[in-house]
């Protein structure tokens, strides 16, 4: 089975806001090689903080992606500001698109950051590759 | 960290050697919450016809964004930032750990926003093609 088209345009959204501790913030930046620098998340932690809406995204039965079969295919940060202890941080993921290519399936997604007032602190766009799930392939 | 002078169009930062073992990603996964199989079980990477374990990209591309933060000088200097991943980054079990060559030349300056692009090899081969990031550089 394909990836299911008519969720294109969903939205899904963390049911609890995504808390930035000190602590993520260290084992994240120690993860990448390097240390926590002041309060400052790494750009990347973005990811992290978006990571339970995607969930929701990728892992809905609906859309029939198989999680063994999935690499990362591209991925956009844009900053309002960065994120630093402390931030309470709202998520949304939407599908915003499904295409072939080849043998594999495209998946688009755009993710939004909002912190506790309600302001965008980031927006994330990103591709997941459904590796041989194209109508072609099977 | 300390912030350096602005720098102009076609300067190079300084290439710098990352490791990136088995250890690494598996520390990533935790760090990320990102528990893919492909980035731990080498069966469920060669039945996604892969050569073994992957890295994920966003180890890849968080690594290269802690490079250029390092030569900026300002942790929070990033405007925005993206990258596709050019190729899987097959990370074996073995004692000598992979190593990645992260470089970048900077292509625009307008203002205080400084436009770098960014490179990371493995054996020769680029695991990021057209990664970019925006600095606010620090004043």
């Amino acid at each position: 089975m394909g990836l299911n088209r008519a969720l294109i345009g969903r939205t899904y959204a963390a049911e609890e806001p995504y808390e930035v501790t000190r602590g993520k913030l260290r084992e994240f930046a120690v993860a990448l090689g390097g240390e926590l620098e002041g309060d400052v998340a790494p750009p990347t932690f973005a990811f992290v903080a978006t990571l339970r809406a995607r969930r929701m995204l990728l892992d809905d039965p609906a859309l029939g992606l198989r999680y063994g079969r999935v690499v990362h295919g591209e991925e956009s940060f844009a900053y309002e500001r960065p994120i630093r202890v402390g931030d309470v941080l709202r998520a949304t993921a939407t599908v915003a698109s499904i295409e072939e290519r080849g043998a594999n399936e495209m998946l688009r997604w755009d993710e939004e950051l909002l912190d506790a007032a309600g302001a965008v602190v980031c927006r994330l766009s990103g591709t997941a590759v459904s590796r041989g799930t194209a109508e072609g392939a099977r | 960290m300390s912030a350096r002078p602005r720098p102009q169009v076609g300067d190079a930062m300084p290439t710098v050697e990352a490791t990136v073992g088995r250890d690494s990603v598996i520390r990533y996964c935790g760090a990320s919450g990102d528990f893919n199989p492909l980035h731990w079980s080498d069966r469920v990477a060669h039945a996604a016809g892969l050569p073994g374990v992957i890295a994920h990209g966003m180890l890849t591309m968080g690594v290269a964004a802690r490079v250029v933060l390092e030569w900026c000088g300002d942790p929070a200097a990033v405007v925005a930032y993206r990258s596709r991943f050019a190729r899987p980054f097959a990370v074996p079990d073995e004692e000598e750990p992979p190593r990645v060559e992260i470089g970048g030349t900077v292509t625009a300056v307008d203002g205080d926003l400084v436009t770098v692009e960014l490179a990371a090899r493995h054996a020769g081969e680029e695991l990021l093609s057209r990664a970019e990031v925006r600095l606010r550089w620090p004043s």
